[in-house]
């Protein structure tokens, strides 16, 4: 409490006259001999006491009446908490805030509908009501939900034209980033001559209460910003509008991946789909479809907080990336009813099998256990690979240009001219499995295949093979692409013996994916120039070690081949991550659209690589389809991404009442919880304190009028 | 002023002179007067016939019964005797009050003893019997009841040489009195009967039982009705009481309220003991006062 006339609170002394009155009456006492003492005395001490008791009570009565008064006169005032230091100080001297920050929450749970109106409306009807108290301030509009734009200061005008064009978006807020950017906007408004800060702003938070906004939120990092904002002493107060919503029963499509790791033209394939039901109730019977395809629906029964995923069949009609959309009929916001998918459309890798094996086909070679993982169907459209068989002695070198990958199994040496098309072939981007095995010289790969830098073809020096010498498969690196099949499986190491497998020494640049019993390396791989090596340490015939014979060889061969046929075209990313095209030929800067519209000069990065063209873009915070288009070689070309909206989204469960005291009282925000009741009184309250002068007058009448009918019941005038 | 001038100015004894304070029940006197007595003796009213007993004087036989029925009867009368009467004086220091600082007398004591002269003239003039004791907490002065007009000298010779001083008790005085009175007679005491007034019904219930007359005259101040004081006042008890500092406008109310319950608690035990209360302020002229008791009195 501050008063606007401290000097007027030294009449507080006043209160004392009560007390002197009585003191100066009691010291001019008559001194009476009295007969009827029997009277005064009767009732005893107690009575005295109570006596005493009332005189006190009057007496105090009076002396508060008094005090509150002069308090009155003062001009008291309360100023509501401030985030910066001096909060209530600077209000009575006048400095109060100049400047206010919108932080307006666009997440997908905004799209959510009550009685036909959305949280969104809700909320930019509170915007707009801000904006109208601010007028002729400097305000800034910071949405949450579109990731992180670069915050300024605009103007009433401005912002009201900017709001009324606004949509949700089905993005996810962060708001602990969003109240970050607001500090960063504060800090980056410089100093007044006198040494505060040039703006005072209040922070307004426009938000439903969706847990998932608040998620990075936490404790520490809301004792940093509120120290932040108190070292700032810019930021005045933060005020936070929830906008009603609530928990609300919604079924949403939480993932969508394709089931198997290539699809080809014609060629039936599957998409997984996950579909949640984050509501309290049982749902029956969710139909869940490609695009239009009702007929093909999947019916799943989803119990409350449980998920399920469902396999929905597709055959691609086309090379090159097509956008799948599942869709399902649950309650819930219209955003989380569907979801995109950018599905690769690609041609059977094309893999060359060079072999140095000896032996008489049939006898369990290394190249016959690879070729059958390869080609388990032997159709290559299904089973995605094309296999060039070939023998070292016929290996010249020129068959490499017709493949992705080269496999070389069993090899005893190489030819320099093999050794020379082998290396270019990696530089240029093609991927090389070697697979060394009974007919491979140690010393002739160390020597021919071991190199400085980029000549170097072997990730690690070889040793010897220690016959014998019986271990097992013991770890993988789970996180690498090859052995993301093995992922969510209970026991993912196979039971594979091995009984002959070559130590190394691992170089710098190699990194080990797989380990024996011994902590020696079974798989290591190595980038050279813009291709990739893989080394398995064992031969993969089925004398060396039992694995061709298990479960895990099949997809561990096709995994590593898809591996080092280069990554794939990352065409399904998350908001905020950088869509990156290349296109091959001459590229037309100026002729780049995204979704039809020039991107932002800011966001765009184009890099030539020859004739080859790398496009990239980074403004891809609202989920949904982008699509690139250029002109290249004076022909029109175009790539697809979709940008997924997060899953954690579609969770629409608010934070509980002891999570968002906690908040409060962390952040040190005040809450305006939904009503009809215009927001002008509770701002200005905020802004400038609440009067409290007819308060303290109202107590001082309510005193009086205790006094007097205290003073009448208890005392007694003679008649 | 002679001292009887003192205690009973002329205007006075003139009202008196019109007055008459009489017993209403039956006394034992020394001598013939007009109250009614137990005794059978010479009087005007008759009683009863009985029949002739040897020893009974021959001249009281109704010799018309005799002679008519030839049957000797014996004519009896109600003895007609005068009043024995005791006026009981609180002497203690509760009398002593006559107003506050400043205030001008007359103290309860004086207002008391001027009845008491009053009350005895009267009494005399009737022809009388009249004793006065000083009490406190026990009789102290005695004089014991007697006619004539020398009494009335010694009644205001000891009123003028006694002052109130002391602790009190009304109910003590009474059993002392009644151990002294031999016949039964009339009793008035006059004080302010500042004392439980369960004592004082124990007193009253040795009085009544010795069947003895009992008049009780409270005499109080209008300070001591009213509690008319505005100032902080430190109250110090005559009585040897500890002193009270109060504020009188907080402590008036309760004071009152102790002041009536006790008045009515006296008059209560005054009614069950079929005796007489009157209550005296001594703003009050005496012969006004006095009248109107008596005139009540005399008109039940």
């Amino acid at each position: 409490m501050s008063f606007h006339l401290p000097m007027v609170l030294a009449a507080t002394v006043a209160a004392i006259v009560p007390l002197v009155l009585h003191w100066l009456n009691r010291s001019a006492y008559q001194s009476i001999e009295w007969g009827a003492m029997m009277f005064l005395e009767h009732g005893g001490r107690r009575r005295q006491h109570v006596a005493h008791l009332k005189m006190a009570t009057l007496l105090l009565l009076r002396m508060v009446v008094m005090a509150l008064l002069a308090a009155a006169l003062a001009g008291p005032f309360v100023a509501a908490p401030t985030l910066g230091r001096g909060g209530a100080s600077a209000l009575s001297a006048g400095r109060g805030p100049n400047a206010a920050i919108i932080l307006l929450d666009r997440s997908g749970s905004m799209n959510v509908e009550e009685n036909g109106r959305s949280r969104f409306d809700a909320a930019r009807d509170w915007a707009g009501q801000i904006l109208a108290l601010h007028k002729g301030e400097p305000i800034s509009l910071i949405t949450l939900g579109d990731g992180p734009k670069a915050a300024a200061w605009s103007n009433e005008a401005e912002l009201s034209r900017r709001l009324a064009d606004m949509k949700p978006t089905s993005g996810l807020a962060d708001v602990a980033r969003g109240l970050d950017r607001a500090l960063e906007l504060l800090e980056q408004s410089g100093v007044q001559p006198g040494g505060g800060p040039a703006l005072r702003a209040d922070i307004y938070l426009i938000s439903d209460r969706q847990a998932a906004s608040w998620a990075t939120a936490d404790a520490s990092w809301a004792l940093q910003w509120r120290k932040r904002a108190s070292e700032l002493a810019a930021a005045s107060h933060l005020l936070v509008m929830s906008v009603p919503g609530g928990a609300v029963d919604d079924v949403c499509i939480e993932d969508m991946e394709p089931a198997h790791a290539w699809c080809g033209v014609d060629q039936a394939t599957e998409v997984l789909v996950r579909v949640c039901n984050h509501g309290d109730s049982q749902r029956q019977a969710v139909a869940v479809f490609l695009g239009d395809n009702r007929r093909k629906a999947a019916l799943v029964n989803l119990a409350p907080g449980a998920a399920a995923t469902v396999r929905l069949p597709l055959i691609p009609s086309a090379l090159g990336t097509q956008v799948v959309t599942a869709e399902t009929d649950g309650p819930g916001p219209a955003f989380a009813h569907r979801r995109d998918l950018a599905l690769t459309v690609a041609e059977p890798i094309r893999v060359l099998l060079v072999s140095g094996d000896q032996r008489q086909a049939g006898q369990r070679r290394s190249e016959e256990f690879i070729r059958l993982a390869l080609g388990p169907h032997n159709l290559p459209r299904r089973d995605g690979f094309v296999v060039e068989d070939i023998a070292v002695e016929d290996f010249s070198g020129e068959e490499l240009g017709r493949c992705q990958v080269a496999i070389l199994a069993n090899l005893a040496s190489l030819a320099p001219s093999q050794r020379r098309a082998l290396r270019q072939f990696i530089y240029d981007g093609g991927g090389v499995f070697l697979a060394p095995g009974d007919q491979s010289g140690v010393h002739d790969y160390n020597r021919d295949l071991l190199g400085e830098g980029a000549d170097s073809i072997l990730p690690v020096e070889l040793a010897p093979p220690n016959a014998g010498a019986t271990t097992a498969l013991a770890s993988f690196d789970l996180n690498h692409p090859i052995f993301q099949f093995l992922r969510g499986r209970p026991d993912p190491v196979p039971p594979a013996t091995v009984r002959q497998y070559f130590p190394c020494k691992v170089m710098g640049r190699a990194q080990v994916l797989a380990r024996y019993a011994g902590e020696m390396p079974f798989l290591v791989t190595a980038a050279t120039g813009r291709g990739r090596v893989l080394l398995v340490t064992t031969s993969l015939d089925a004398d060396s070690s039992s694995l061709p014979l298990t479960a895990f060889f099949v997809p561990f061969i096709q995994s590593a081949v898809r591996y080092l046929s280069g990554p794939a075209p990352l065409r399904n990313l998350e908001p905020g991550d950088p869509l990156v095209a290349a296109f091959e030929g001459v590229l037309d800067q100026s002729s780049i659209v995204i979704n039809d519209r020039p991107p932002a000069p800011a966001s765009l990065s184009v890099t030539p690589l020859g004739r080859r063209t790398e496009i990239g873009y980074t403004d891809t915070f609202v989920p949904g389809r982008y699509v690139l288009r250029a002109r290249v070689d004076e022909q029109w070309r175009q790539t697809v991404f979709v940008v997924q909206w997060p899953a954690r989204e579609a969770d629409l469960r608010p934070l509980n009442a002891k999570q968002w005291r906690s908040l409060e009282d962390a952040l040190g925000f005040q809450t305006l919880e939904p009503s009809g009741a215009s927001l002008a009184p509770t701002i200005r309250a905020m802004r400038y304190g609440r009067e409290l002068w007819p308060a303290f007058i109202g107590a001082v009448m309510l005193l009086a009028v205790l006094e007097f009918l205290a003073a009448r019941a208890w005392s007694h005038r003679p008649d | 002023m002679s001292l009887i001038g003192r205690f009973l100015d002329p205007n006075l004894i003139e009202r008196l002179q019109q007055l008459q304070l009489s017993a209403r029940g039956v006394v034992e006197g020394s001598t013939v007067g007009w109250h009614k007595s137990p005794m059978r003796g010479p009087s005007v009213e008759f009683r009863q016939h009985r029949s002739y007993v040897p020893g009974d004087e021959p001249r009281r036989l109704d010799w018309r019964v005799l002679g008519r029925t030839d049957r000797p009867y014996v004519k009896e009368y109600d003895q007609e005797t005068n009043v024995r009467c005791l006026l009981l004086l609180d002497c203690s220091g509760s009398m002593a009050y006559g107003g506050a600082a400043g205030a001008s007398p007359p103290t309860k004591f004086d207002y008391a003893c001027r009845l008491t002269a009053a009350l005895t003239y009267l009494m005399l003039a009737q022809t009388e019997s009249v004793g006065l004791a000083l009490f406190r907490q026990r009789i102290g002065r005695w004089l014991s009841p007697r006619s004539g007009t020398g009494q009335l000298a010694r009644v205001i010779d000891v009123l003028e040489r006694t002052g109130p001083k002391g602790r009190s008790s009304p109910a003590a005085a009474m059993r002392d009195a009644a151990g002294r009175l031999g016949r039964r007679g009339l009793v008035i005491m006059v004080s302010d009967f500042f004392a439980p007034a369960r004592e004082l019904a124990d007193g009253l219930a040795v009085l009544k039982h010795d069947r003895h007359e009992v008049i009780c005259l409270r005499v109080v101040h209008r300070d001591e009705v009213t509690f008319p004081f505005q100032r902080w006042s430190h109250l110090r008890g005559l009585e040897g009481e500890a002193a009270v500092m109060c504020e009188p406008a907080l402590v008036r109310r309760r004071y009152l309220e102790n002041f009536q319950e006790h008045e009515q608690a006296v008059q209560a035990a005054c009614s069950a003991w079929h005796s007489e209360y009157q209550s005296f302020v001594t703003d009050q002229p005496l012969a006004e006062a006095m009248t109107r008791f008596l005139s009540r009195r005399a008109g039940r």
